[in-house]
């Protein structure tokens, strides 16, 4: 049953930037659905290694940035991705992300969730963050801007906490939520939107073998 | 990468595999309409005393087609889901996912056999008695459809993206899948099984009651607003219980 390539050993550990057009707190991960007016799934999501490898090579310090454009629930599928990685990627780091994030390697939890999308197209360009927290903006050098910031207390207006614990969570077990704003354009996909879900989260995936 | 040619096969894939669902639902259905007359024809219809004995056998073919029936279409978008990973070979085939969920409906079907056997009879009858246990079980249902365990287990079964990410292990492995299976079986009878309650006493294979609650079924799991239509039955459920419990003799109406 094992397919030669999934014996591929690989694992990922480091921090993600989500910006979604789910209301605050991404609903997908609760109940399926997305909360977002039309139903659909829209996200700009950045990937920042800190440790990573995948076979043979080395992935610590790769940044990665997927422009996802799903029409109705994620799990439905139909989706289309654009990735951006920064000039210096190698061919080899590439390929690598490019087989973990579609799942052909297996592993949670892209061996599922890597089915649901086809991948429109691959864009080089800088990656920045800039600011700490919540507040930053994550930044691809003329492909996309995601900028976010803390809850802000209705009464206040000092800066409200939240964070969201999923001891189960298939893409993060614990997230820090704000609200953000993001914008991307690129191959043919082109998402804006305001005010929407933002949360920051440390993930550790790796297969199984 | 995959291939231009490759991407249309999944394409196909992805439709018929839907399909082949609903087939083998309309199969189950089939079975159940033409086995009806022979089988279960007696629930209200005052046919008590020409009861056929349903040997177990028959009754398991007919529980499995039920199954079948109700639940293949619901469980579309969690198939599909997992059938795009099966397509590329990076979890073992589909029927093992499949053949998981089934063996759990299987496994209840035997102490609904013993239970039904014993019930059948005396459900047949319209008496205020079972005009009043049908009014109990309604209400009971009512209950559990507003519980936080059946919204609990509705959620994992309304969002196979999550359901797969927190419960798959080793799925290249077909005991893997097979487990994955049995555990998506698990939250379905969690969700279900005071439905299947409902179906038995307002008549076990009735068909209009069978569509009802397999729509019902269906509508909980697919829609977007699948939670709220359970809560809202749960409710209709409340009423039409209470009017049995306060009007037994509506239950000759009801079958």
């Amino acid at each position: 049953m094992t397919v030669t390539k999934l014996e591929t050993k690989w694992y990922l550990k480091g921090r993600g930037y989500e910006f979604c057009n789910c209301a605050p707190g991404c609903t997908c991960n609760f109940s399926g659905f997305p909360s977002s007016v039309d139903g659909s799934c829209k996200a700009f999501v950045g990937n920042f290694i800190d440790e990573g490898r995948c076979g043979d090579v080395d992935l610590s310090g790769v940044k990665a940035i997927g422009i996802f454009d799903w029409p109705k629930a994620i799990h439905d599928g139909g989706g289309k991705v654009v990735f951006v990685v920064e000039p210096e990627t190698t061919d080899e780091q590439i390929n690598c992300l490019a087989q973990i994030y579609t799942g052909q390697l297996g592993g949670n939890p892209w061996v599922i969730l890597g089915t649901t999308y086809e991948v429109a197209g691959l864009v080089k360009a800088r990656i920045t963050l800039e600011g700490s927290g919540l507040a930053i903006t994550l930044n691809a050098e003329g492909v996309g801007q995601g900028t976010g910031s803390n809850f802000k207390n209705p009464v206040t207006g000092e800066p409200h906490n939240a964070q969201i614990v999923l001891p189960d969570g298939f893409i993060w077990q614990k997230g820090e939520c704000g609200v953000g704003s993001f914008t991307a354009r690129a191959e043919g996909l082109d998402l804006s939107f305001k005010d929407s879900n933002w949360i920051s989260y440390e993930f550790d995936w790796a297969d199984e073998k | 990468m995959v291939e231009r040619g490759e991407v249309s096969v999944l394409r196909v894939r992805e439709y018929l595999l839907p399909l082949a669902l609903v087939v083998l639902a309309g199969v189950g259905w089939w079975w159940t309409v033409v086995t009806s007359h022979n089988m279960v024809p007696t629930m209200g219809m005052g046919l008590g005393n020409s009861m056929v004995v349903v040997s177990l056998a028959a009754f398991t073919v007919a529980w499995i087609a039920m199954m079948a029936a109700m639940m293949l279409p619901a469980i579309v978008p969690v198939v599909r889901l997992y059938g795009r990973a099966a397509a590329r070979g990076t979890v073992a085939p589909i029927p093992f996912f499949i053949a998981g969920y089934g063996i759990v409906w299987s496994i209840v079907g035997l102490p609904v056999f013993f239970l039904w056997r014993q019930l059948n009879q005396p459900l047949a009858q319209v008496t205020p008695t079972v005009g009043r246990i049908g009014g109990a079980v309604l209400v009971g249902a009512a209950v559990y459809q507003l519980s936080s365990l059946k919204t609990a287990c509705l959620r994992h079964c309304r969002s196979p993206l999550s359901f797969f990410m927190r419960h798959s292990h080793n799925l290249d492995r077909s005991s893997g899948a097979l487990i994955l299976g049995v555990r998506h079986g698990l939250y379905c009878l969690g969700c279900c099984w005071m439905l299947m309650a409902v179906l038995v006493v307002l008549g076990t294979m009735q068909l209009a009651w069978m569509a009802v609650i397999a729509g019902l079924i269906f509508i909980e799991k697919v829609s977007r607003i699948g939670e709220l239509v359970a809560k809202i039955a749960g409710i209709g459920f409340l009423a039409l219980g209470i009017w049995l419990l306060i009007t037994p003799a509506l239950i000759g109406r009801l079958t």
